[in-house]
């Protein structure tokens, strides 16, 4: 089974084959050439690397957020076009979640931070790949509470993410920002983990997961 | 695959729009899922809102497009898609899922101009379009004045400096309290209005000028307002929304019939939202008779957005030769003449 993963979240972000279990290929870029300019071309690259033809593809997983508004929306409506067109079913994985199985092997809390600006982060804990809480979006000194009352040392907590690369100074504890990138083939894996678990969506059901209301919804309720 | 079908896929701003095309000029199918109910809380279009439904409806609306059309994606020869000009966000989605598909299938993509596409809402209507001509494209995103010397090619003779027609509209509806969009609502206002009754200026009427400006008449009619509601007098809602009616129409006609006369063309065009007021239509007509040229215009369920005229434009586009490759992006401030 051919699995493609994609992640358009952030400026960093890619696709990633794999064949079953085995990585086939990846491609990670991190530049200011926009996702709709390049995502399609290395994925073309990709399959003509690995020697595989477009409708050889089984499975599409794909990040759904949170992260830029417009990114998400790029890698979605791609995975839902492919989706369509090569009748494949499509996985959505969130980007905590992805950040919560890529480093499933540290043996204290993983905390997955995306940034949310302003000291803000969309956020989630793992401990050996499972979530320990909800997704949410809080204030980063919430999160850093939530970790301290957490009742486990310092050393235990690892934080990942472009919010735990924005936020360093106050963070301390976070891997390397070279780290901290979200890999393609993570998002691949959890994908197909999630397929063969029974999971699946397509081009009508598959859709970004923004955990944000748009500036407009918000200042509309606030006057109601 | 030879078919002359045409998957046309449009989302440049608040219609999510996918319609199969026949030879470039037959309706197949045109599915157009309006935002309007969305965004008329908010006055006007909120681009990430209008993003947010552009994603979900996509795929709904293009096999809705192609079920209707009787036809799977197998059958289609090209698929066409506008990629500007427009609100980025909404059009990225529109494009992006285009790219998918014909990566996928290897079914050719062409990137349309949206304002190209509206001029060949014409053809839609079974019209003969006999260039040269000269087009007026005239919406709540658009005011272009266009020379055509030949299908496909492009002299831009003037465009908007400040606000597009359809954009004025909108902001005087806003302050009467009408909902968005405004145009339609201010040309109902306006019936048994006296469009005399007001005098509102008329921007940039010099002979050799062909460039608009609105944002002056839209300032005059907030100030007369303005002005009336601090001295407490009552407007007479069907006279002003006559006359500012009335001087968006003079001022885009005066214009459209200068440029054809002085580029001595038999036939004029309109397109674009602003061409289904029906004021507009039957002054143009009257001006264009006067003068022994013809009048197209397209048929008011094309006028708006919708992705027939995509359909279309790409078709022949594709026939001309053009392909567009999967780095194809959104332009947002997309000219024509730029492809
Ligand atoms: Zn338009």
């Amino acid at each position: 089974m051919y699995v493609l993963g994609i992640d358009t979240s952030t400026m960093t972000g890619g696709v990633a084959l794999l064949k079953g279990e085995e990585l086939v290929g990846e491609s990670v870029l991190n530049i200011r050439t926009t996702h709709s300019e390049r995502l399609l071309p290395a994925l073309e690259r990709l399959l003509a690397d690995g020697g595989i033809s477009v409708d050889e593809l089984n499975l599409l997983s794909v990040v759904t957020g949170p992260g830029s508004f417009t990114g998400l929306r790029i890698g979605v409506a791609t995975a839902k076009g492919l989706s369509y067109a090569l009748k494949i079913p499509a996985v959505g994985v969130t980007t905590l979640e992805g950040y919560g199985w890529q480093f499933k092997y540290f043996p204290g809390l993983v905390i997955a931070l995306v940034d949310a600006r302003r000291e803000h982060v969309f956020w989630q804990a793992f401990q050996g790949g499972a979530a320990v809480n909800e997704p949410s979006y809080d204030s980063l000194q919430a999160v850093l509470k939530w970790c301290r009352d957490s009742g486990k040392p310092e050393e235990q907590h690892l934080f990942v993410g472009d919010g735990a690369i924005q936020y360093a100074e106050q963070i301390q504890s976070s891997v390397p920002a070279a780290l901290s990138v979200l890999r393609p083939s993570s998002v691949a894996h959890l994908g197909r983990q999630k397929f063969l678990a029974g999971e699946q969506s397509d081009a009508f059901t598959l859709n970004p997961t923004y955990m944000r209301q748009t500036e407009a919804e918000r200042r509309w309720k606030e006057q109601a | 695959m030879h078919s002359g079908l045409t998957l046309g896929i449009e989302t440049s701003c608040d219609e999510t729009a996918a319609a199969v095309i026949k030879d470039g000029t037959q309706i197949l199918s045109n599915i157009v899922l309006s935002q309007i109910d969305i965004h008329q809380k908010y006055g006007g279009v909120v681009p990430e809102i209008a993003s947010r439904h552009h994603i979900e409806a996509m795929f709904p609306v293009i096999n809705e497009a192609l079920a209707e059309a009787g036809v799977t994606l197998a059958d289609i020869e090209v698929i066409a898609v506008a990629y500007g000009p427009g609100l980025v966000g909404s059009l990225l989605v529109g494009v992006a899922a285009a790219k998918a598909l014909a990566f996928a299938t290897g079914i050719p993509l062409v990137g349309v101009n949206h304002i190209e596409g509206h001029i060949y809402a014409n053809l839609l209507g079974g019209q003969e379009v006999k260039a040269p001509l000269v087009c007026l494209t005239v919406s709540g995103g658009h005011t272009d004045l266009l020379l055509i010397p030949r299908l496909g090619e492009y002299d831009i003779l003037g465009r908007t400096r400040d606000d597009a027609a359809g954009e004025a509209f909108d902001k005087v509806a806003r302050v009467l309290g009408l909902p968005y969009p405004g145009g339609p609502q201010i040309e109902k206002l306006a019936q048994g209005g006296n469009p005399k009754a007001v005098s509102f200026p008329r921007g940039l009427l010099e002979k050799d000028n062909f460039d608009f400006s609105f944002s002056g008449l839209k300032t005059a009619a907030l100030n007369f307002l303005n002005e009336a509601k601090q001295k407490g007098e009552e407007v007479n809602l069907p006279d002003f929304a006559a006359s500012f009616q009335w001087a968006i129409i003079d001022v885009l006609t005066q214009k459209l019939m200068l440029a054809a006369e002085g580029h001595g063309v038999d036939q004029v065009v309109l397109s674009g939202g602003v061409a289904a007021n029906a004021t507009f239509r039957n002054h143009v007509r009257e001006e264009a008779e006067k003068r022994g040229m013809e009048l197209l215009y397209p048929p008011v369920h094309l006028c708006t957005d919708n992705a027939a005229m995509i359909g279309s434009a790409g078709y022949f586009s594709y026939l001309a030769g053009r392909r567009s490759d999967n780095s194809l992006n959104a332009v947002a401030n997309l000219r024509l003449g730029d492809n």
